[in-house]
């Protein structure tokens, strides 16, 4: 028994290993074509015979990859700091008080969240268009003042789970229901807040199809995953460019990540497992 | 506080939401389904033309249009494909992670993670060079230089399915992972002493019990894939050769945005949006099922 016990226990290991080995490898290979000479990189030696460190100077240097950076810090950030501000107080309302209408806020939120922004592209664009907004990364910034339905939702899915004991202990001691909100309810909510700031800045800063739309012909205005598309199509058979650029891009995002998983996974179960 | 006051209060908290999902969600869809009855075209929004009412006629040119069949078609195919591929990597991972130890499973667990908080545009970046013809690690392994993986319909769409199960199962497998996790472990013991084998157990104690959650992550599984973007115009170059690659997402992109017929695609937007409503109705049910109060 103990025996087999061991067998399995290295067969699941090695299972888990080689899993994670899969997602590994390619990072692995990225990075060691991204420091390959142009002319390694035509061939189909993996082991780069010099260490051309140049590639990463050389991505700056023929992009806009700097302005791009700054472009998409601005959106990511400015977008998660206007939906908190909005759905914080959003979620609140909707977790906490009893009124007529309720419900259907509710259903209209959950819509909302099922509607991929991209169904009503063409509206939400003449509108933006109509306003001279287009050409610029506001049309994806300024709506976020007004509440984004999977964030709503998210807080929503925490905040029903704090005993209403709190609250109500809050407010026979007097506390309006603004000082109950920042006293009691921030501090308690703060991993579900961190969750959604964090899912926010990450789709923000992923997003493809909002800046492809709305950033305009510029390279000035774009952002990232823009600029990187680009980037490839110009610099095609010069794969080591291409992943350096990759690296760079990809490289704080998995940083920031890495630091961050415990509030993703909670964020994550608490979309699905109610507690 | 007055009673009048109590009720007013939570409105005011929901004012900037209601406000928007007001003119953000309702008047889109509303102008959504007027564009559509519309012959609405660049010349229109310049204001040079006047915009002319044509009722079903977007509609018409759509349903009469076999492309429009053969995108509605290969959208569905490979969201479904692509769902049920994702639940069920996902879905064993799960099952490996709960049985690992430790290190093993961290280190899963991160790797994985990381490639869902990879941007979907680097990622599709990285695959296309696993995948290139000439100089691509999966041609050079399986020996078969200047194959091209971006040719054929079915051979592109198994690559960009396998690009977006790569970033998509690893949110399936925390969340089933943390569902397995809340299952009693006396139940799966008592499972394993009666002599339950790993698959019996998987499809007798772990799907039932955890049937609310499952629904739950397979309807946002529908609702990702459905809507998939990126991948498929960036890895296909904006839907593949002569379009064979497009789905209903890029399709309505296109024909909205690159030849600026923005009636006839908002008609596409219609039909996307029809489909959507069934599914998020099928998720409000099942929200409800988990015993959720609205």
């Amino acid at each position: 028994m103990t025996r087999r016990r061991g067998l399995m226990w290295i067969a699941q290991h090695a299972l888990a290993i080689a899993l994670a080995l899969m997602f590994l490898g390619p990072v692995v290979l990225v990075a060691l074509t991204a420091l390959m000479t142009d002319e390694q990189a035509l061939t189909s030696r993996l082991w780069p015979e010099q260490w051309n460190w140049a590639n990463f100077g050389d991505v700056f240097a023929r992009s806009e990859l700097l302005t791009w950076t700054v472009n998409t810090f601005v959106y990511a950030s400015l977008a998660t700091l206007f939906m908190l501000v909005s759905s914080v107080p959003a979620a609140y309302a909707l977790a906490r008080f009893r009124f007529r209408g309720r419900k259907l806020a509710f259903l209209v939120v959950i819509s909302a969240m099922m509607l991929p922004p991209q169904v009503v592209a063409v509206p939400i664009y003449l509108v933006w268009a109509r306003l001279d907004l287009t050409d610029s990364l506001w049309p994806l910034i300024l709506p976020m003042l007004f509440g984004d339905a999977f964030s709503i939702f998210l807080l929503r899915q925490f905040l029903i789970t704090i005993p209403r004991d709190y609250t109500d202990a809050a407010r026979v001691d007097g506390c309006s229901d603004v000082r109950i909100l920042f006293t009691v309810i921030l501090p308690m909510a703060r991993p579900a807040i961190a969750a959604v700031a964090l899912f926010s800045f990450f789709y923000c800063w992923n997003d493809y199809y909002g800046p492809l739309l709305y950033a305009g012909v510029d390279q000035e205005g774009w952002t990232l995953s823009l600029g990187l598309a680009t980037f490839k199509a110009f610099h095609s058979v010069q794969w080591n460019l291409t992943m350096a650029a990759t690296l760079l891009v990809t490289a704080p995002v998995i940083i920031v990540f890495l630091f961050a998983q415990r509030v993703f996974i909670e964020g994550v179960t608490l979309t699905g497992v109610k507690g | 506080m007055t009673q009048a006051g109590r009720t007013r209060t939570p409105w005011l908290y929901l004012l900037p939401t209601v406000a928007v999902l007001a003119p953000l969600f309702g008047y889109p869809i509303y102008m959504l389904g007027l564009l559509s009855v519309f012959d609405y075209r660049q010349a229109q929004v310049s204001g040079g033309e006047p915009t002319t009412f044509i009722g079903f006629g977007n509609y018409a040119t759509l349903f009469g249009d076999p492309r429009f069949w053969s995108i509605l078609g290969q959208t569905v195919v490979f969201a479904a494909v692509l769902v049920i591929v994702t639940l069920a990597v996902g879905a064993a991972l799960a099952v490996v992670l709960t049985r690992a130890g430790h290190w093993p499973r961290l280190l899963l667990s991160l790797a994985a993670m990381a490639a869902w908080a990879a941007p979907a545009m680097t990622g599709s970046t990285v695959w296309m060079f696993l995948f290139d013809a000439d100089l691509g690690l999966v041609n050079q392994v399986l020996g078969i230089d200047g194959f091209n993986w971006f040719y054929d319909r079915w051979v592109t769409f198994g690559v960009v399915g396998a690009t977006v199960v790569w970033h998509s199962f690893p949110l399936v497998m925390v969340m089933l992972f943390a569902g397995i996790q809340a299952i009693p472990v006396s139940v799966r013991e008592a499972a394993a002493l009666d002599g339950a084998s790993e698959w019996q157990s998987f499809w007798r104690i772990i799907v039932p019990m955890l049937r609310p959650l499952i629904t739950i992550v397979v309807i946002q599984s529908i609702i990702w894939d459905f809507k998939i973007f990126t991948q498929i115009y960036v890895m296909t170059n904006g839907g593949g050769i002569a379009g064979q690659n497009s789905v209903l997402n890029v399709y309505a992109y296109q024909t909205a945005f690159g030849s600026s017929e923005y009636g006839l695609g908002s008609a596409i937007g219609v039909v996307m949006t029809l489909i959507l409503l069934v599914v998020t109705l099928f998720y409000i049910r099942a929200l409800h099922r988990t015993g959720e109060k609205l």
